[in-house]
């Protein structure tokens, strides 16, 4: 296709010259950033700390400790417990070695909320040159045993000040039995897909409406169509100009988002094995998007046209992606509607403990589909002269 | 031969649906151009001459290729453009003062972007960049932003713009709507030049003093259809452009059109 590469290039000129154009990019990503770090802390603690009242919680420790002694740490906490005034009590288990062989297994069922693992004369080896370990199992899974292991190990630096505790020395090992954070997954599978769907939508909402809407109000797109370029090469420079603008500005949201991620979600980690998948239904979906808002901008008579129709639908996309991580739309049929699927999608990949194959299949395909469909809607839409010299 | 020429062009619009009509009604349709056929010579300047919604700028855009005829055909050195497109579209050039520049970039910028589309040889676009910025004396603004420059000064970007393809054909919906006296002067200039130099050139007008003054031949259009096309000359004898267009309009129903 002729002239595909000038237009490309000359779309690309004017996104990334621009300053307004790079504000309205680039902008939001930073802010982000900025702004989550100011905000993180007061998000953290309303996320992780419960009001746990009333409740009876089991802790486990092996017990080699002799009769009648508990482990530093066991006896602070009591003593937390006993002042702290929410009415909380805590249960103490001391194990023998063989009960301690299962004591992984009874913290996944839940009969225990923590479980201290030490190496026999921890707290006296503490004092010698070796390196100590200290494992606290619990079920990151549930509210409750978090509760337990988020005080505990806050109580460990604490309970073995004394033994010059050091980085190399008595260093507490975060272990959950469970395989995933629940909590901080439950977050981040509705939070990732929602930003996904807006930081890919935004740009498009200020890139889209000028490309073709604007050039229409403005009078220079029909300079363009007399031109000897083809139709589709036109509406292709425009489409591609348009989803590396929008992907290079998703790009910075998410880098923004990434390194506030530790303040936004503490203790979740996004793994590559639901990265990589993540990635690839974000470039799919933008191409849809790119379609879907070239696709308006062509058939609206103005930028203001374009703007309503477009601000209508990112509202639209928002409350799907919200609902689709809420509730339940793991059933394989949902994977068909478009638009839909990717938030859903994403939230299964985060949420579930096994791969959701089948349904990431067929939302790639669908997606893809989706995309090819509307990029063709809209190179007709250009080849319309109805639509292209609408009065 | 003549070097263009159309064939019973026809060219309808739907109406807006009125109201009270049912929703999947047929709409009615405006005819805006009807059994239009022209025939050009090189070296002329022909004026399409008719009152605010007459067909002028529908049957420009039409020879322009812009939009496609209902009915009817367009011929270019005897073959029809549909056939080649693309080599049609390099012969001409296209102007009307809707037709805008993209004010974010420089003449120099723009310039160089359609003779890129145009697929022009790199060295000849940049000899007749120097020509034309020279004729029009842009060179001062080359690269300055379009929207930084008079409304007088844009025109000129435009009227350089659409010859940078070196195009047989110029076609000119209005070319003096929205300029001074002076612009309009160098405008008017810049047609006889064009006729000169062995174009073909083609325009619309409401304007009777311009059309007399400027063109060799005149085709008056009321209601989408010719009613009269003379040299003009011939409508000098019969008493000024004016007068003949009154008395045609008188018969066709006046206001009713
Ligand atoms: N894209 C369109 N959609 C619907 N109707 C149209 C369209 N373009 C033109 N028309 C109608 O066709 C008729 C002829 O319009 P046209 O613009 O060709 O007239 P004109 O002679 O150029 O008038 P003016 O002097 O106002 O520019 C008008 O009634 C106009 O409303
Ligand atoms: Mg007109």
């Amino acid at each position: 296709m002729k002239g595909l590469a000038t237009i490309f290039k000359k779309e690309c000129l004017r996104y990334f010259t621009d300053y307004r154009m790079l504000i309205a990019l680039f902008l939001p990503g930073i802010l982000i950033f900025v702004l989550y770090m100011s905000m993180g802390n007061i998000m953290t603690n309303i996320v992780s700390t419960p009001a746990i009242e009333n409740t009876v919680f089991h802790i486990a420790y092996t017990d080699d400790f002799g009769e009648g002694e508990y482990p530093k740490l066991v006896s602070l906490l009591e003593a937390t417990f006993t002042s702290g005034g929410r009415g909380n009590t805590l249960k103490t288990y001391p194990l023998s070695e063989e009960e301690s062989l299962s004591a992984k297994e009874e913290v996944k069922k839940g009969t225990y909320d923590v479980y201290l693992d030490y190496s026999p004369s921890f707290e006296d080896e503490l004092l010698g040159e070796k390196v100590q370990t200290l494992n606290i199992y619990y079920n990151g899974a549930s509210e409750k045993a978090t509760y337990l292991y988020e005080l505990t190990s806050s109580l460990v630096s604490f309970a073995y000040n004394g033994y010059l505790l050091n980085q190399e020395n008595g260093f507490p090992i975060d272990s959950n039995v469970a395989e995933e954070n629940f909590r901080m997954d439950q977050v981040a599978s509705f939070l990732i897909p929602l930003l996904t769907t807006t930081f890919l939508f935004s740009p498009i909402i200020s890139l889209a409406p000028e490309s073709i809407a604007g050039e229409k109000e403005r009078g220079t797109l029909a300079t363009l169509l007399i031109t000897p370029v083809s139709r589709s090469a036109i509406s292709w420079g425009k489409i591609l100009a348009i989803s590396l603008a929008s992907l290079a500005s998703a790009l910075v949201s998410f880098l923004g988002v990434f390194f506030s991620i530790p303040s936004i979600l503490p203790g979740f980690q996004l793994s590559f094995d639901s990265a990589f998948p993540i990635l690839i239904l974000f470039l799919l979906s933008d191409i849809l998007f790119v379609g879907i808002g070239i696709a308006i901008s062509a058939f609206a008579k103005s930028i203001k046209e374009a703007n309503s129709y477009l601000g209508g639908l990112l509202t639209l996309m928002m409350v799907v992606s919200l609902l689709s991580s809420i509730l339940d739309f793991s059933a394989l049929p949902f994977a068909f509607i478009p638009v839909f699927n990717i938030s859903s999608c994403m939230s299964l990949i985060l949420k579930s403990s096994t791969f959701p194959w089948l349904y990431m299949t067929i939302t790639i395909v669908v997606t893809a589909l989706a995309a090819s469909l509307v990029v063709f809607f809209s190179n007709r839409l250009f080849r319309s002269e109805k639509i292209m010299f609408r009065k | 031969m003549a070097i263009l020429s159309t064939d019973n062009l026809r060219k309808t619009f739907s109406l807006p649906k009125e109201k009270g009509e049912p929703l999947f009604a047929k709409r009615k349709r405006l005819v805006a151009v009807n059994q239009l056929s022209l025939s050009f010579e090189e070296g002329e300047i022909y004026g399409l001459l008719g009152p605010n919604g007459a067909g002028k700028t529908t049957a420009l855009r039409m020879i322009a290729s812009l939009i496609k005829p209902e009915e009817g055909k367009i011929f270019y050195q005897g073959e029809d453009i549909e056939k080649n497109l693309t080599a049609y579209r390099k012969e001409i050039g296209f102007l009307t003062s809707e037709l805008k520049l993209d004010g974010f970039f420089t003449p120099n910028q723009t310039f160089d972007y359609f003779a890129r589309l145009y697929a022009m040889d790199e060295k000849e676009a940049k000899e007749e960049k120097e020509i034309l910025f020279e004729r029009f004396h842009i060179s001062e603004y080359r690269n300055k932003k379009i929207d930084e420059l008079s409304t007088g000064m844009k025109q000129k970007c435009s009227l350089a713009l659409s010859l940078a393809h070196k195009p047989k054909i110029v076609i000119f919906d209005e070319p003096t709507n929205g300029l001074d006296i002076v612009a309009s002067q160098e405008v008017e200039q810049f047609l006889l030049d064009l006729k000169k130099s062995n174009h073909l050139v083609l325009l619309s007008t409401h304007i009777f003093s311009l059309a007399e003054k400027l063109c060799d031949r005149i085709g008056i259009l009321l209601h989408g259809e010719l009613k009269k096309e003379d040299t003009k000359e011939k409508y000098k004898e019969e008493g000024g452009l004016e007068k003949v267009f009154f008395a045609l309009y008188e018969k066709e129903g006046g206001d009713n059109l």
